[in-house]
């Protein structure tokens, strides 16, 4: 690896998030994210008396690996993501054909790249609060502080490892090998009925401060990455994707969305032909609302008073918004802008509009969940009052907030502040009402709807009135 | 709507600032129904921000503009639903099919049914062999001819076009000129970006030069043919003195 190629790759990673956040908001990421951490870790003996710390260690470590996992996706559909937001990207990392350097050379100085760039923007912020918060008020478990650097930064390295050997996987076997290869272990796992924790060492690492552990966390990370490098496929040919015509028809059947139908139409063909389909967004639910369930079954138990139902509805009406991060995820409003006679309120209605028609998603699993807890009606129609509520106000905020590109905003630090003031306090004072009036919680959240509406009208002003789109 | 009279296109004192940087820099030029007419300029001279401001993409930071007697800061839409428009960056919507790309550009123009139009174009710009692949798998020349198909689907009066023909084959670039000249001798008008100053000397009735967000220099290409000047000498005297 050439140092020149790693400063290169080092500079264009700053410079495409600067571009896209702004150079002082993306600074102040890392700090906020800090803050964040600081704030957890000074609750942390709260905490730990509700959820058992082993669980809050696993959660966080878990987290670090599907982070991990998520920059190695971008990192390799990076291009087409890319592509999209500023027309034609040029990435040093696909440049192989250009520059006199091979393309092992090449994933070596991205891999390592991406290493030092991420655990310097996510990880080390983060243990630097819980560095802050230990020195400042529990000196005692200070000694820990290098451990959870070292577990999590591993826990980072062996998502993006993972993620890299399963498209090596992918280009060189196929879709279905990509997802067999994840899937088996996942079975057998549960066949042999291995602990989830044992599939991640560096967690293990935490617990035992094992040299075998150690070496084992390395081995995963390392060899992941030799035998992607060792069969790395570059220069495969595009696979050319033809699809029998279903716009007009589907348009045909939206119209009761008028002139939005056309709009809607292609958004949900968006989702419904890239990879994954529809499943990604119930995934993007059922992940976080799977472990959060889980918290909660533990954290519950501690208030037999509470209603899990109405706590989960609230839950998932903030996460529901996920629907929308989709549904923005495919194209960018200049692209319409700039041929069209549209204007990006429009563009934001008919995402609306798709999110509407998705929504329906949410009650479901909420109703899934309530037959399968027993739970009686009352408690079901209060929890569809604060799903209906929860959900409409989180969607109103990531449409301000996020315009129509919620994703790409969450690294903008005022943003991610905005966000979290104005949707933390709105589900605090739910889950307390939760846990004293199911009527008060359903009135409250009855109360968020035109709440709602008057932010999302906002958001539409606000979309028309930037020039923001043009980076 | 314009008389027969009226410019198509009008910028009076035009300005637009990003900043510090200023863009473009008091611009002012008018262009008459049934004229080709090219902006000419070297990279970053401002062509792109004009076509932006004059399609109503972004706002100017002074002076103003009419498109078909319409301001595009004030009715953008309005704007854009009359004319045709091929950007500098051609990026159809990635998932769907060139065929769809072209029914959702009817839909949203509420053109109704268009389906023997879809097909003539695919058959004039020869890629009816494309039409049910996925615009994101398109090579660069196989957009470009689907961006010009949705620019001029619904014959518009006036058509803004940033580079044409970069990544067509000689065979399209010819059917695309003819088609442009076409377009032109039927009174629509054509307001075109470009560096390749030997098309826009085949093409265009008039031409102007931009440099640093100033028009330096305008004239009519059949006077030049009269002076017997290349319009590369001219652009050249014009930007460097030469």
């Amino acid at each position: 690896m050439t140092l020149e190629l790693f400063r290169a790759m080092m500079r264009e990673e700053w410079r495409i998030h600067s571009s896209l956040f702004g150079s002082a908001m993306f600074l102040l990421f890392p700090f906020v994210l800090a803050a964040f951490s600081f704030a957890g870790s000074f609750f942390l003996p709260v905490l730990s008396l509700i959820v058992p710390l082993r669980t809050l260690a696993l959660l966080v470590h878990s987290t670090f690996f599907l982070f991990g996992a998520s920059v190695g996706s971008f990192g390799l559909l990076g291009r087409e993501v890319l592509n999209r937001r500023f027309g034609h990207a040029s990435l040093v990392a696909f440049s192989s054909r250009s520059l006199p350097v091979s393309e092992r050379e090449i994933l070596t100085s991205f891999v390592v790249k991406d290493c030092v760039y991420y655990l310097a923007l996510w990880v080390f912020p983060f243990v630097l609060g819980f560095a802050a918060a230990s020195l400042a008020f529990y000196p005692i478990v200070l000694h820990w502080v290098p451990l959870v650097l070292l577990t999590l930064s591993l826990s980072f390295l062996f998502g993006l490892s993972v993620v890299f050997l399963l498209s090596t996987i992918y280009v060189r076997l196929g879709k279905f090998a990509a997802v067999l290869a994840p899937g088996v272990i996942v079975a057998a796992a549960v066949a042999l009925r291995i602990p989830a924790e044992t599939l991640l060492p560096p967690f293990l690492l935490l617990l035992g401060q094992d040299p075998f552990t150690f070496v084992l966390s390395t081995l995963l990370i390392l060899v992941p990455y030799a035998l992607s490098v060792a069969f790395l496929e570059a220069d495969y040919a595009a696979r050319e994707r033809r699809h029998r015509e279903r716009l007009a028809g589907a348009a045909r059947g939206l119209g009761f969305a008028r002139n939005l139908s056309f709009l809607v139409a292609k958004d949900l063909l968006d989702l419904y032909r890239s990879e994954g389909g529809f499943g990604k967004v119930l995934f993007t639910l059922l992940l976080p609302l799977g472990l959060t369930s889980a918290i909660l079954s533990v954290f519950l138990k501690f208030i037999p008073s509470a209603d899990f139902l109405l706590i989960f509805s609230i839950f998932l009406g903030v996460i529901s918004s996920s629907i929308y991060n989709w549904l923005t995820e495919f194209d960018m409003a200049s692209a319409y802008g700039s041929t069209l006679p549209l204007k990006s309120s429009d563009v934001m209605r008919g995402k609306v509009f798709g999110y509407l028609l998705l929504s329906p998603l949410s009650p479901l699993l909420l109703l899934a969940v309530a037959i399968a807890r027993g739970s009686p009606l009352a408690s079901v129609a209060a929890a569809l009052f604060a799903l209906a509520g929860t959900c409409a106000y989180s969607l109103a905020i990531t449409a301000l907030l996020g315009g129509l590109a919620p994703n790409i905003l969450l690294y903008n630090a005022k943003n991610f502040l905005l966000y979290f003031a104005l949707i933390a306090p709105v589900s605090l004072v739910a889950f307390f009402l939760s846990l004293s009036s199911a009527p008060g919680l359903a009135a409250f959240c009855a109360f968020l709807l035109p709440v709602s509406l008057v932010f999302l009208r906002k958001a539409y002003r606000r979309a028309d009135s930037s020039e923001a789109l043009y980076f | 709507m314009p008389t027969a009279k009226s410019p198509a296109i009008l910028a009076s004192n035009m300005m637009k600032s990003y900043g510090p940087v200023e863009a473009v820099r008091g611009v002012s030029f008018s262009v008459a129904p049934g004229e080709l007419f090219g902006l000419l300029g070297p990279n970053g001279s401002g062509k792109t921000t004009i076509v932006r401001l004059l399609t109503g993409q972004i706002r100017p930071s002074d002076g103003s503009s009419r498109v078909l007697g319409m301001d595009p800061a004030k009715d953008p839409v309005g704007v854009r639903s009359l004319v045709g428009i091929i950007p500098d960056q051609a990026n159809p919507p990635s998932f769907l099919t060139c065929e769809e790309y072209l029914e959702f550009v009817a839909g949203i123009r509420k053109l109704g049914d268009v389906s023997g139009s879809i097909t003539a174009w695919f058959d004039f710009l020869e890629f009816s062999g494309d039409r049910k692949v996925l615009c994101k798998d398109l090579s660069q020349g196989t957009r470009q001819k689907l961006m010009f198909a949705q620019a001029f689907l619904h014959k518009p009066a006036v058509a803004f076009i940033d580079e044409p023909l970069i990544n067509l084959d000689p065979i399209i670039q010819e059917k695309i000129k003819a088609y442009m000249k076409d377009h032109v001798a039927r009174g629509g008008t054509i307001f075109f970006c470009t560096h390749a100053l030997e098309i826009a000397e085949q093409l265009c009735t008039r031409v102007a030069i931009i440099e640093k967000g100033r028009i330096i220099r305008e004239g009519r290409v059949a006077d030049m043919r009269k002076r017997r000047e290349k319009l590369s000498a001219f652009f050249m005297r014009a930007v460097r003195g030469r």
